[in-house]
């Protein structure tokens, strides 16, 4: 449909670990076939138990991986068959946003070059560079009176603010956020909820948001898909997958994604 | 110049007794946790203060004295199991190592008792598990391999920081159980460090919430749940989803505003009162005290309960 961003059509991708001293090659099916739809300015939520293929998909969509079979769509392009020069316009279109900021963020740059450094390859002049960068963290809630401190000197939830900066710097249509949330505490959590929908709503985005915490996901996700063993095993609009105990059954092994949330509180609430 | 990372703590715990610690990074919660077992980085010096444990102070023992308490009768369950468990060697050997070098037992006898705790925290298999090293297991039964190292002795008091952190959420469950089971089990007084009030629910007697470096709120579980008298744990509170949402339709948050405070460069004021939303003038001039609005539940505010419900 022409109101989707990207399609995923019947993407296969086989991995055949390397093993040293093995003649035996053993292969593993990380995703089995996927179909999927991600609507343009909406947030489908990827969820599933470790290992059903979750953060596979995002990378290939993200141009991470390449997919052994199967096509991606972006934007009414095929981008499956592309590399190189001819992937480049897309990569700018779609970021990724990783679990431990931490790690994702160089040590050594400062926060405005962290954000600034995409502008720097594509070109721009030192002023620009960091009159956008600046802009960007403004965006997300970054004091630019801390534009050269490094990464070490801020905190979990502020790092990353700033993986999200980085991210936007290129203004991209599609962020993929994998378990972005899931190392922070409870009231950053709330705190990047609330950002990530205010950039949605600002910047017209897209999100993937591959997360295991079902307890996040009514805050975030207009769609949820469940994923099991490389494949999807269910579609649905998120208000139904809350309603309905049919779907929490495949939800289920995901885990109570509960004791993150209110199931244990529930007794407290008045 | 000195960081100030605790602020006049006190608090007690007992055997048979679960105490939660909540707060956000950077509240102190592990530098309590360290400072309790005389484990501070050399960078660290306790001011004041002490830390009794069974009629000993153990800021005044010596390490050799401390070796023979740590581990036996005060142990500690660190946040990354990966990290507290030696890369090289078997995990059954190093549950009986806490045995050896506590109870002195000969080898044989240590890997008969480390086997059976294995089976006491829920890893199956006992004797091949017994032989596997830590990158073979999950992280959920290297925290079982951790929890049995931390009960093997029967220790009177667990203090477990962020055990289920970076878990992910099937795990989380499954661990928090071992312990509420552990608590059960063992008549252990429990200090359960976590930034999830969620996971206090059902399992804590007591909660202790930290913020910039200060026990802020203390009272029963249920007291401070319900009834939360600081707008810090009342703001923490609200960033727990909601389990019912569509039902309820809380389907937003109302998050903590800004950042936890610099520690180098604290004023001389509530902590909390740049963030604060019930704040009043007096909380800019000087450092609420602590005191007992309702009984048995204590708070450092100026404007305590004028927060509301959580929810």
């Amino acid at each position: 449909m022409a109101s989707d961003l990207v399609r995923a059509v019947n993407l296969r991708k086989i991995y055949r670990p390397h093993r040293w001293f093995s003649a035996k090659t053993r292969t593993v099916v990380a995703l089995d076939g996927v179909d999927l739809a991600i609507p343009r300015g909406a947030t489908l939520a990827l969820t599933g138990q470790s290992g059903s293929g979750k953060s596979t998909l995002g990378r290939c969509i993200a141009g991470l991986e390449e997919p052994t079979s199967g096509e991606i769509w972006f934007d009414e392009q095929n981008i499956s068959g592309l590399s190189g020069r001819d992937l480049r316009p897309f990569r700018k279109e779609i970021q990724f946003i990783f679990q431990d900021a931490g790690t994702a963020l160089n040590p050594r740059f400062s926060a405005a070059a962290i954000v600034e450094e995409p502008l720097v390859i594509a070109g721009w002049n030192e002023q620009e560079c960091r009159r956008r960068a600046l802009e960007i963290m403004d965006q997300v809630q970054l004091s630019p009176a801390w534009a050269n401190r490094r990464p070490s000197e801020f905190s979990g939830g502020q790092r990353q603010r700033l993986a999200i900066a980085r991210a936007l710097t290129l203004d991209p249509k599609l962020l993929i956020l994998d378990e972005a949330l899931s190392s922070v505490d409870m009231s950053i959590r709330a705190q990047l909820v609330n950002l990530l929908l205010q950039l949605q709503a600002s910047l017209g985005l897209t999100y993937l948001f591959i997360s295991h915490d079902l307890a996040l996901l009514p805050y975030v996700a207009d769609q949820v898909a469940i994923m099991n063993k490389g494949r999807i095993v269910e579609v649905c609009g998120v208000a139904d997958f809350y309603r309905h105990d049919t779907h929490r059954g495949y939800a289920a092994p995901v885990g109570t994604g509960y004791a993150t949330g209110g199931r244990w509180l529930g007794q407290f609430r008045n | 110049m000195p960081v100030p990372a605790l602020r006049d703590v006190s608090f007690a715990i007992s055997r048979g007794e679960v105490v939660g610690v909540l707060g956000e990074s950077g509240a102190g919660k592990t530098t309590l946790a360290m400072a309790a077992l005389q484990l501070l980085a050399p960078t660290a010096r306790i001011v004041n203060g002490s830390v009794r444990f069974m009629g000993r102070d153990l800021t005044r023992l010596k390490e050799k004295e401390l070796e023979r308490i740590r581990g036996a009768q005060l142990s500690l369950v660190f946040q990354e199991p990966a990290i507290s468990l030696s890369p090289v060697m078997r995990v059954g050997t190093q549950i009986a190592n806490v045995l050896r070098a506590h109870r002195g037992w000969n080898r044989a006898h240590c890997r008969g008792q480390a086997e059976k705790l294995m089976a006491e925290v829920g890893l199956r298999e006992t004797e091949r598990m017994y032989e596997a090293y830590p990158h073979e297991l999950s992280s959920g039964e290297k925290q079982r391999v951790v929890v049995a190292q931390a009960i093997a002795c029967e220790p009177a008091i667990v203090i477990a920081d962020e055990p289920t952190a970076n878990l992910d959420t099937t795990t989380e469950a499954q661990v928090l159980q071992l312990f509420k089971d552990m608590k059960a089990r063992f008549s252990l007084g429990l200090l359960f460090i976590t930034h999830n009030p969620a996971l206090l629910a059902g399992f804590a007697d007591r909660v202790m919430v930290m913020y910039a470096g200060q026990i802020v709120e203390q009272g029963p579980l249920a007291a401070v749940l319900q009834q939360p008298l600081h707008p810090y744990s009342a703001g923490l509170l609200r960033c727990v989803p909601d389990d019912r949402p569509f039902e309820s339709g809380k389907k937003s948050f109302l998050p903590i505003p800004g950042d936890p405070p610099d520690l180098a460069t604290l004023p001389n004021a509530c902590a909390f009162e740049v963030r604060c939303r019930s704040r009043l003038p007096i909380c800019a001039t000087c450092v609420p005290d602590v005191t007992q609005p309702a009984p048995g539940q204590s708070v450092r505010c100026f404007n305590p309960g004028e927060c509301g419900n959580g929810f």
